[in-house]
């Protein structure tokens, strides 16, 4: 009885111990399956590229119309050069530089501005020119007009920008120092 | 049939892992950020600077240039920046102004006779200047040079020479004059 009894309870162990290597079986098919799926999968290229923030870099260097004889009517202030046309004193065109992931391509706006004297406000009408030559001032040629201008960053990741534009100092202008802000931004074109 | 019954929950499993793994192999090949551009726009101020100046240039003369007495014969005089005679003018106009200095003497560099006699006396003009009232502290300023206004605006200019005195025949008893034309222009 106690043989059979055991006969008859091995039968069963021995039942699931089949079924569980056929489990393990089909599992190891299975995994080994996806496995070969998944390595297949990793296979595919995957590429990533990581983009520099955009900022403004280097010596940013302020729009300067130098000295200008109150009533003189329009000034203007070559961004390929350092002079006015009827101003005096010293004059010097602005310059920034963007930067960000070389050959990109970013977007430029700037806003407009009036220069005050705290009292008083001067019409300015910014004209700004760019290029991706470093150094290259007087061969900055790539009109900006305002909002959302598409340009290319060079090969270090920088676009060169010169601000000039035109000044009206009408008759009667008080004398005095007058100064405004043009406030320039750059994005990613895409973002 | 009945282990493979018996094993339903088992090849739910084995599905699941499977599907798992599926969908995380494809995470791995799936950009889920890759590429993308930043968002946030790069500001810059730039500022722009004007200084509005007074559009005239006064000049006040403060005293003319005098040789004083001279003799026929005495050859070369001098009026020095350190001479009492020395002739000065006063200028008024913008503040820290850079201004274009140009001077001419008329007629021909020379003093004449005022009566209109002939003669006449060959005068090499000395031209000083000082952004303070002090002629003993001034510079030389040659012509078509380019001075700079003092903080108030002023600048003073002294006037000296080296005269040329001939002899008795070249030139008579009398007055000699000539004119001294200064033009003053912002750069």
């Amino acid at each position: 009885m106690r043989s059979f009894r055991s006969t008859t309870t091995l039968y069963p162990s021995t039942h699931y111990h089949f079924n569980t290597i056929m489990k393990k079986v089909l599992a190891l098919c299975c995994l080994a399956f996806v496995f070969v799926a998944t390595s297949q999968a990793q296979t595919i290229t995957a590429e990533a590229e990581v983009i520099e923030a955009l900022t403004w870099d280097g010596a940013v260097q302020a729009v300067n119309f130098g000295q200008i004889a109150t009533g003189t009517g329009d000034v203007y202030l070559d961004p390929n050069g350092n002079s006015t046309d009827n101003g005096t004193g010293t004059a010097q065109a602005g310059f920034l530089t963007a930067t960000g992931s070389a050959g990109n391509a970013i977007t430029l706006s700037w806003s407009n501005t009036v220069l005050s004297d705290g009292t008083n406000d001067l019409a300015y009408t910014p004209e700004v020119l760019g290029t991706d030559e470093a150094n290259d001032q007087a061969g900055a040629a790539d009109a900006i007009p305002g909002a959302g201008t598409g340009v290319t960053l060079n090969d270090d990741g920088n676009y060169y920008i010169w601000v000039g534009g035109t000044l009206s100092v009408p008759s009667g202008t008080p004398v005095g120092n007058y100064a405004g802000t043009v406030t320039f931004t750059s994005a990613y074109v895409g973002s | 049939m009945q282990a493979l019954a018996g094993n339903k929950v088992t090849w739910r499993e084995l599905c699941a892992a499977a599907a798992s793994l599926l969908v995380a192999a494809a995470m791995g090949v799936v950009p889920p950020a890759f590429g993308q551009l930043p968002d946030v726009p790069a500001v810059a101020k730039l500022a722009v600077h004007a200084d509005i100046i007074s559009s005239t240039l006064d000049m006040t003369i403060i005293q003319p240039l005098q040789f004083g007495d001279v003799h026929p014969g005495m050859g070369r005089v001098e009026v020095q920046k350190g001479s009492p005679t020395i002739g000065e003018i006063e200028v008024e106009g913008a503040a820290n102004a850079p201004v274009i200095v140009d001077y001419t003497l008329s007629p021909n560099g020379r003093l004449e006779h005022v009566s209109g006699r002939q003669g006449s006396m060959a005068l090499d003009m000395l031209l000083f200047g000082n952004t303070s009232d002090q002629p003993g502290a001034s510079s030389m300023v040659s012509n078509g040079s380019v001075i700079t206004l003092a903080e108030d605006g002023r600048y003073y200019f002294y006037i000296g020479g080296l005269l040329q005195v001939g002899t008795l025949e070249q030139n008579p008893p009398g007055n000699y004059r000539g004119m001294m034309t200064m033009i003053l222009s912002y750069q």
